[in-house]
């Protein structure tokens, strides 16, 4: 009898042990142990593969593709065609899927967690055909189907023969939203007050004082700009402008010397902006580069891109700007071959992209000999941004944007130009037959350099 | 009156032999050349192509004017030149002077019609005085 109560309470431990393991596994197993076409309180698990044969048979016309993840990661990429509802605040949405009560409904996120509870809660709120896919827009975007993107992580590698490029969409690398819940990516972004004064400004040289707060603490930085090389170039189609400086930070006790290239084209609805710096390691030689590419048309909506370039390898700075010029042209291609209404204006940015950052290379590798060095490592931002009617960063149509050049003028000055240059160059070789070979290189060579001279700049 | 074609005093051959020495000959070398040059890469294609349209379409048209133009024509070719010779300086240098300095106070319309009708006016003026003391006769 002893011996049958002492063992009593270790039977009973022992059994509320297996109880609680027992429990804690079934509850874990729609997370840990989902598979494909396993039925879990009457929603369906799917792979990426059956998700995407039954968005593209045509087979469930009122099929609803349902993103939950959150408004940063669906900005930075979704499936054709999804609606968004946070998996959050979908019980207190959930009337707008009110009429898809009994149609397809296939749920994704990142990598399946929260499309799994936005699943339980529309089980919940007797939704019929539920469908969770497995392994999220992760799963999807590794099974080599499309999304909607406009924003992309290229890797360039020089090769022997050329250039390898590798253009992936960026929310492969964007482990989670850089934002709190509910918000959007702009309103998270701290301010800070900077405000900055010109100490003095001579014709190559100029030195700024630039005071920012911190925590509450005021701090001052001196920036002095050298101008080492500059060259203006005015047609009629657009200005250019390209300005190559030494620039020294100064802060407390310490400062720092990189060489920057400022290139800056304004077209007549369009402006184009490209800012590399360069830190120096040698004399002759960069340790590394940053390049921001901004391109600006005017527009009526505000869809952003954003490509992030890596440069494996190491290059001079014109052959960056080539690179970089190809890169444009292939990220072109990928909205192009996107086939997305939304996107197509983008085609048109990364070709003018590509276009100006060939010419600035071909214009570093004639004319900025002196500081056309190897660069060791390279990275690079291209942006694609379509403005609002009153321009790019004022929402509330203040400053518009600086013009193009003479505009209009520029064009009919060099229309009436061209026609007087022409004339003279076939007038002469009437009067005098000799000339007649070279009316071409008269016209060609002669009246483009008059012209251009004459009336743009 | 028509003008027949004539030969370059100074030149001892015939007036047909001119044309092949100091025009066809320079236009068949410019174009060797500058083949040579699109196959080395230094210049494009395009320019060959224009160059063959554009060159062979001004010799047509000195050919023709010297053949068969009346004096009038001549008049005319003359009062082109000096458009063309004259008016284009003027109007380089009117445009420095006008358009740059008057454009951001008058606009550019005003500006440029003045500069234009100057450099046409002067230009073809210039040109007729000077056809009109050769009587209108080509340079060579």
């Amino acid at each position: 009898m002893k011996g049958t109560f002492q063992l009593l309470p270790c039977k009973i431990v022992s059994c509320a042990i297996l109880i609680v393991m027992l429990l804690t596994t079934f509850s874990l197993t729609p997370v840990f142990a989902q598979t494909e076409g396993s039925t879990v309180q009457s929603y369906e698990n799917i792979s990426v593969n059956t998700a995407y044969s039954m968005i593209t048979n045509g087979s469930f016309p009122n099929l609803v593709i349902l993103d939950v993840r959150y408004q940063c990661e669906y900005d930075m990429g979704h499936l054709y065609g999804a609606i968004l509802i946070p998996y959050d605040q979908l019980e207190a949405r959930i009337g707008e899927l009110e009429e898809h009560r009994n149609h397809e409904i296939i749920v994704y996120c990142r990598s399946g967690y929260r499309s799994q509870i936005a699943c339980e809660t529309l089980v919940k709120y007797n939704f019929t055909k539920v469908y969770n896919m497995l392994g999220g827009i992760i799963a999807w975007i590794d099974a080599g189907y499309p999304i909607w993107t406009t924003s992309h992580y290229v890797t360039v590698n020089i090769v022997e023969d050329g250039i390898l490029l590798q253009i992936e969409p960026l929310l492969l690398y964007q482990t989670s939203c850089p934002c709190a819940q509910n918000q959007t990516c702009s309103s998270c972004r701290r301010s800070v007050n900077v405000s900055s004064s010109v100490m003095e400004q001579r014709e190559n040289f100029t030195e700024i004082m630039v005071t920012y707060e911190v925590n509450g603490t005021e701090r001052n930085i001196t920036i002095v700009r050298t101008l080492l090389w500059s060259y203006d170039e005015f047609t009629a189609e657009a200005n250019r402008t390209v300005d190559f400086m030494l620039t020294e930070v100064r802060a407390d006790n310490s400062s720092m010397q990189f060489y920057s290239l400022h290139y800056l084209v304004h077209g007549f609805d369009w402006n184009l902006t490209l800012y590399t710096t360069l830190s120096t390691a040698s004399s002759e030689i960069y340790n590394g580069s940053f390049t921001i590419m901004d391109y600006a048309p005017m527009g009526d909506s505000k869809v952003t891109t954003l490509e992030f370039v890596e440069i494996n390898s190491s290059m001079t700075l014109s052959k960056l700007y080539a690179i970089l010029g190809k890169v444009a042209k292939e990220i072109g291609k990928v909205y192009e071959k996107s086939a997305d209404e939304s996107l197509m204006p983008f085609v048109l940015g990364y070709s003018r992209m590509s276009e100006e950052a060939k010419d600035l290379s071909k214009l570093v590798e004639k004319r900025l000999i002196a500081y056309d060095f190897e660069i060791l490592h390279s990275s690079a931002v291209l942006k694609d941004v379509m403005c609002g009617p009153c321009g790019c960063g004022n929402d509330e149509c203040g400053e518009p944007p600086p013009p193009p050049g003479d505009g209009i003028g520029c064009l009919l000055c060099e229309i009436g130009c061209y026609l007087l240059c022409g004339l003279s160059c076939f007038a002469i070789c009437a009067i005098f037959p000799p000339f007649c070979p070279f009316v071409e290189n008269c016209y060609a060579y002669g009246c483009e350099f008059a012209c251009t001279l004459a009336c743009c700049s | 009156m028509s003008e027949r074609l004539q030969k370059p005093r100074w030149w001892k051959g015939t007036a047909r032999s001119f044309w092949i020495v100091f025009v066809v000959l320079p236009y068949s070398v410019m174009l060797i050349l500058l083949g040579m040059l699109v196959v080395a890469g230094f210049v494009e294609a395009q320019f060959l192509f224009e160059y063959v349209i554009v060159t062979a379409l001004a010799i047509a048209f000195a050919y023709y004017i010297r053949t068969t133009s009346s004096r009038a024509v001549w008049r005319a070719i003359w009062i082109m030149a000096g458009i063309g010779l004259v008016g284009f300086p003027i109007f380089l240098v009117l445009n420095f002077l006008l358009i740059k300095t008057l454009s951001p106070v008058v606009g550019f319309l005003m500006p440029f019609s003045i500069t234009m009708a100057a450099a046409v006016l002067v230009g073809a003026f210039v040109g007729d005085q000077i056809g009109k003391r050769r009587h209108y006769k080509p340079i060579v």
